[in-house]
């Protein structure tokens, strides 16, 4: 009774938060919190997961200053003044990192067998079961506005950092969430490549063709390991160029093309200019840049292992379900492969036993992350979030310490963010996510949410 | 008075609350027992699910389905400098020191090699997906892998000349097959339990190179042949899959939707346009792509009908004309070349299929049971010289000696039964001695089934599971065991062109073998494992496909 009123009054109040919570006044916790907008802030008496070297420490501190961690430990020296936050009891992790975050960008044609997803309230269709995988390339931070989507399922669940994924083949964005819409931030608005990839002739020919070398000739250190292409001399570059750029669409401007220069000239004339897009898929060749490979299913990546067998630099990073990885763990190469799994018991194929793919990675020596939402990106339900997906696998077979670390600095270093985000050490952000008890169990509760020291989530 | 009175009244009280007690406590200890069933079998499950869950994922990488792939079981590895190593999983093969390429030994079978005599007791030698020694004395090598299979049969994959919806991922779509597969397919698992290990898989396409026209007017559209022009593809699926695969429009029952068989007479065939079905031979490589594809063109294959009527004739012969004046154009156009002289390459006029079977590299697959169809058929291939097979046949009995001579195959289904047409008794409609009849007067023919695809997880008895039994029941005809075998295995990969691979068991073929715990043609047999490219890809103990208990 007394709850609903004030209830009430906090709806029909919007601007009096703050008093509606006293009157609640449900924890010293969470009114100090509320008033944390203070730069330097310290957390009392807490159980720190730091994920990183330092391990788990019972009764701990954490000095937040500036958005960033100063300093943890048991004896650490802070200011008498400064804001403290008692953390009896609790536990707090590094703020997780969401590897999958589906989003539909203007466009999109999505036909055939597709993922539905609810984000924020919202639909979307992923791709990925449709055999006519859409092949024209997106980059996501220029679809999507930052204001547009709607972060507070995210962050309510302990996700602070968010990589985007459009359908189809795309550049991703990775996204910081603030405490509202208007204050989320570009962490990095070009990212990471994805392909959409399935068995179709399409589809993988999209993959084909962007991995040959487009300039065997020219290109030095790239030539070395992929197929020479001798249907391809430099008489022919311009003609030869179009059905690659051609199915970038949007990548590849066409008037950028230099003039293909006379044969005699070959080894005087400049090396040809490189769309962007071609330079992702240049550095996918190199080794520098993960490619990522949203495999629709186990047959699509045995196909794409044929195809990255002329490209023994490449690495990739396979978004895959449970059966499918499972099925292909044993073809999967142990190096330079990292397998994206969703955090939840999988079925083995044709029967009822269930399993735990990403132990079983964790066997086959495959590193792994989990992408959170990968298919229960409809967070609001206990079973998608995170936490309870994580206490769960972390309790049929999978360790403890896999488990937290494959939401959080696993994702992390495979987004290459691993010195600023994903684990709670000296020096790098403080996107912290404190729980009301253990993050292993499944009762456990979120208390709030921190992106670089400022609270964007409390639970009640 | 009054004591007693009370005492009574006590009395009285106490045997009500006993009895308030009695009926109070039964039923608490009833619900109790109600409440408590449902939460012990709750833990129970949740406690078995865990420790399930726990076992698998903590113990062994792949607890519950092990791969058959990968793990061949009773492999035994020679006691000898080796023996401390204990070849459990397929690692101890990589790692023999030697770098040697994987033997594989499968001894003491009886060996049904269907081309040649039959082999007591046998080894049979697999390096590197091929056999390489076939006998009853061979000196195994010391790193050979052996699978025992001391009184077992060991005979040659089956080939299912026709087969759909097997290794692909389901769905229309078009382009390259070989991009399309999907070797996780729960079907080739059904497949391999049955026996095939090879398969001319029709390939599910959007559309033919047709245009949709009414057929019962006999119009046929002429320009409108095979690759003619491949950029006006225009969708021609009104023809329906029961007739591509029966070669009659057969009525699908109301409440099941499985196909009602027909035992009326045949009808005469109408002319329908000339839409060629794609078709390509797959083995069943469970798990893995590699030599999947076998041959990316099975058949040239046409709907019925296509070749029936003088329009649709004429316009065959001319593409056959058109083909064969490619070829010698080519011829001198290589000639030209080579002499220096700069030519033009010919212009390409007909589908590649068309110019495959004019090569002879590939064969032409039509339905036709009629005996004038028949005849009309094989006259056009004496005249235009391919190589023809025949897909139904009802009525071949009628004209065993014609179908001799005139070299064609056939594709029968033993178990079809069609009433003879009314005056015609002696002369139409199906006979179960056929396969006897095409024997003896030495007609190859192969075995296919009634359906070709696996239906119902291979319980529907007529579908591709069905093949081994619809070859027996050739046997059943007439027709000896060992052709009734070489149905399922030589023939058919004759047919394709792929004789020199598959369909027996031949020193230089490939090792595709099904080692069985009984005869072949014996619907109580099973397969035990089957062997592709000289990898385990079944065994029946661990896929449990098939039941797993002995016989008797």
């Amino acid at each position: 009774m007394m709850y609903t009123m004030t209830f009430r009054i906090g709806l029909m109040t919007p601007t009096k938060n703050t008093f509606a919570a006293i009157v609640l006044a449900l924890s010293v916790v969470c009114t100090s919190v509320a008033n944390t907008r203070a730069d330097d802030w310290l957390l009392e008496n807490v159980t720190v997961h730091t994920v990183g070297k330092a391990g788990t420490i019972e009764q701990s501190s954490v000095h937040v200053s500036d958005g960033k961690i100063k300093a943890i430990g048991k004896d650490i020296s802070a200011p008498i003044s400064i804001k403290k936050i008692d953390g009896t009891g609790k536990h707090v992790i590094p703020g997780m990192v969401g590897l999958f975050y589906p989003v539909a960008t203007g466009g999109e044609q999505p036909a055939g067998e597709t993922r539905t997803i609810t984000v924020g309230g919202r639909t979307f269709t992923v791709g990925g079961g449709s055999p006519a995988v859409s092949t024209s390339f997106t980059v996501v931070s220029e679809n999507v506005g930052l204001d547009s989507l709607d972060w507070q399922l995210p962050t309510r669940v302990g996700v602070t950092t968010m990589q985007l994924i459009a359908p189809g083949y795309c550049q991703t964005a990775v996204v910081k969430p603030g405490s509202d819409r208007y204050s989320s931030q570009w962490v990095e608005a070009k990212s990471q490549l994805v392909v959409t990839l399935t068995n179709s002739p399409q589809s993988l020919d999209l993959l084909r063709n962007n991995l040959k070398d487009p300039t065997p000739s020219a290109g030095g250190p790239a030539g070395g390991s992929s197929r020479s292409a001798p249907s391809f001399p430099q008489r022919t570059g311009g003609s030869g160029r179009g059905p690659r750029t051609g199915s970038s669409g949007s990548g590849s401007p066409s008037g950028s093309e230099p003039p293909p220069p006379p044969a005699s000239e070959a080894a005087a004339k400049p090396p040809v200019e490189l769309t962007p897009e071609q330079k992702l898929w240049k550095q996918v060749r190199d080794g520098e840049r993960p490619l990522w490979l949203n495999v629709n299913n186990a047959a699509t990546i045995l196909y794409a292992l044929q195809i990255l067998k002329d490209y023994p630099k490449a690495k990739v990073i396979w978004i895959a379900n449970g059966t499918d990885a499972y099925q292909t763990l044993d073809q999967i190469p142990k190096e330079g492969s990292t397998v994206v799994l969703a955090p939840q018991i999988d079925i083995v194929p044709n029967t009822r036993n269930r399993m735990n793919v990403p132990a079983l990675a964790v066997n086959a020596k495959i590193p792994f992350a989990f992408s959170l939402g990968l298919r229960n990106a409809e967070l609001s339900r206990v079973e998608a979030a995170p936490l309870f997906a994580i206490s769960i696998i972390s309790k049929t077979g999978l360790s403890k310490q896999d488990a937290l670390r494959a939401a959080t600095l696993g994702p992390a270093e495979l987004l290459g963010l691993q010195s600023q985000i994903g684990s709670l050490e000296v020096g790098k952000l403080a996107n912290m996510v404190i729980l009301d008890g253990s993050p292993f169990e499944t009762e456990t509760s979120i208390e709030s949410v921190y992106v670089e020291g400022e609270v964007v989530y409390e639970g009640n | 008075m009054k004591a007693i009175k009370v005492q009574k009244q006590t009395s009285s009280s106490i045997m009500k609350n006993n009895r308030i007690m009695a009926g109070f406590v039964a039923p608490t200890s009833k619900r109790k027992v109600s409440l408590a069933v449902p939460f012990a079998v709750g833990c129970l499950s949740l406690a078995a699910f865990i420790i399930g869950a726990t076992s698998a994922s903590g113990q062994s990488p792949r607890p519950v389905d092990p791969k058959p792939a990968e793990e061949p079981i009773k492999t035994e590895k020679k006691e000898g400098t080796e023996a401390t190593k204990q070849p459990s999983s397929s690692e101890a093969l990589g790692k023999t020191e030697k770098p040697k390429k994987e033997v594989v030994a499968v001894i003491g079978g009886d060996i049904i090699t269907v081309t040649r005599e039959r082999i007591r007791k046998g080894t049979i030698l697999i390096e590197d997906g091929k056999i390489v020694g076939l006998g009853q004395n061979l000196q195994i090598p010391d790193n050979a892998v052996r699978i025992d299979a001391t009184g077992k049969t060991i005979t040659p994959g089956f080939v299912a000349i026709s087969m759909t919806g097997v290794g692909t991922s389901g769905g229309q779509s078009s382009g390259r097959l070989s991009d399309q597969l999907n070797p996780f397919d729960r079907n080739i698992q059904l497949a391999l339990g049955v026996g095939i290990t090879t398969g001319c898989l029709q390939v599910p396409t959007g559309g033919g190179f047709g245009r949709r026209r009414s057929s019962n007017t006999g119009f046929v559209e002429l320009d409108r042949f095979p690759g003619f022009d491949p950029d006006e593809i225009e969708v021609a699926n009104w023809i329906s899959e029961e007739v591509k695969s029966f070669g009659e429009a057969i009525p699908l029952c109301p409440c099941c939707n499985l196909p009602i068989i027909p035992t009326e007479p045949i009808t005469p065939t109408e002319p329908s346009p000339i839409v060629p079905q794609l078709s390509s031979v797959i083995k069943m490589t469970y798990k893995s792509l590699d030599g999947m594809v076998v041959k990316e063109k099975g058949f040239l294959d046409l709907t019925p009908g296509a070749l029936t009527g003088p329009a649709n004739q004429d316009a065959w012969r001319s593409q056959i004309k058109k083909a064969k004046e490619y070829l010698r154009d080519q011829l001198a156009h290589e000639q030209a070349i080579k002499e220096g002289r700069k030519v033009n390459p010919p212009r390409k006029p007909v589908s590649d299929e068309v110019i495959l079977l004019v090569k002879k590299e590939i064969a032409l697959r039509i339905p036709a049971n009629r005996v004038s169809e028949l005849k009309e058929l094989l006259q056009l291939s004496k005249e235009l010289d391919y190589k023809l097979v025949i897909s139904g046949c009802v009525e071949s009995w009628v004209i065993p000696t014609e179908l001799a001579e005139s070299g064609a195959s056939v594709v029968i289904t033993p178990r079809t039964k069609r009433q003879p047409r009314f005056g015609e008794e002696d002369s139409s409609g199906s006979w179960i001695e056929t396969p006897r009849v095409l024997e003896s007067a030495g007609v190859p023919f192969a075995v296919q089934t009634l359906g070709t695809a696996m239906s119902l997880d291979g319980l529907a008895g007529r579908d591709l599971s069905s093949l081994p039994l619809e070859a027996a029941f050739a046997v059943r005809g007439g027709a000896s065991e060992a052709k009734a075998l070489a149905s399922i295995t030589i023939v058919p990969a004759t047919m394709l062109g792929l004789q020199d691979r598959i369909g027996s068991i031949e020193v230089g073929k490939d090792a595709d073998l099904l080692i069985l715990n009984g005869p072949p043609l014996d619907y109580r047999s099973y397969v035990e494992k089957a062997i592709v490219n000289g990898k385990l890809v079944y065994d029946r103990p661990v896929d449990k496909i098939l039941p797993v208990y002995e016989k008797n």
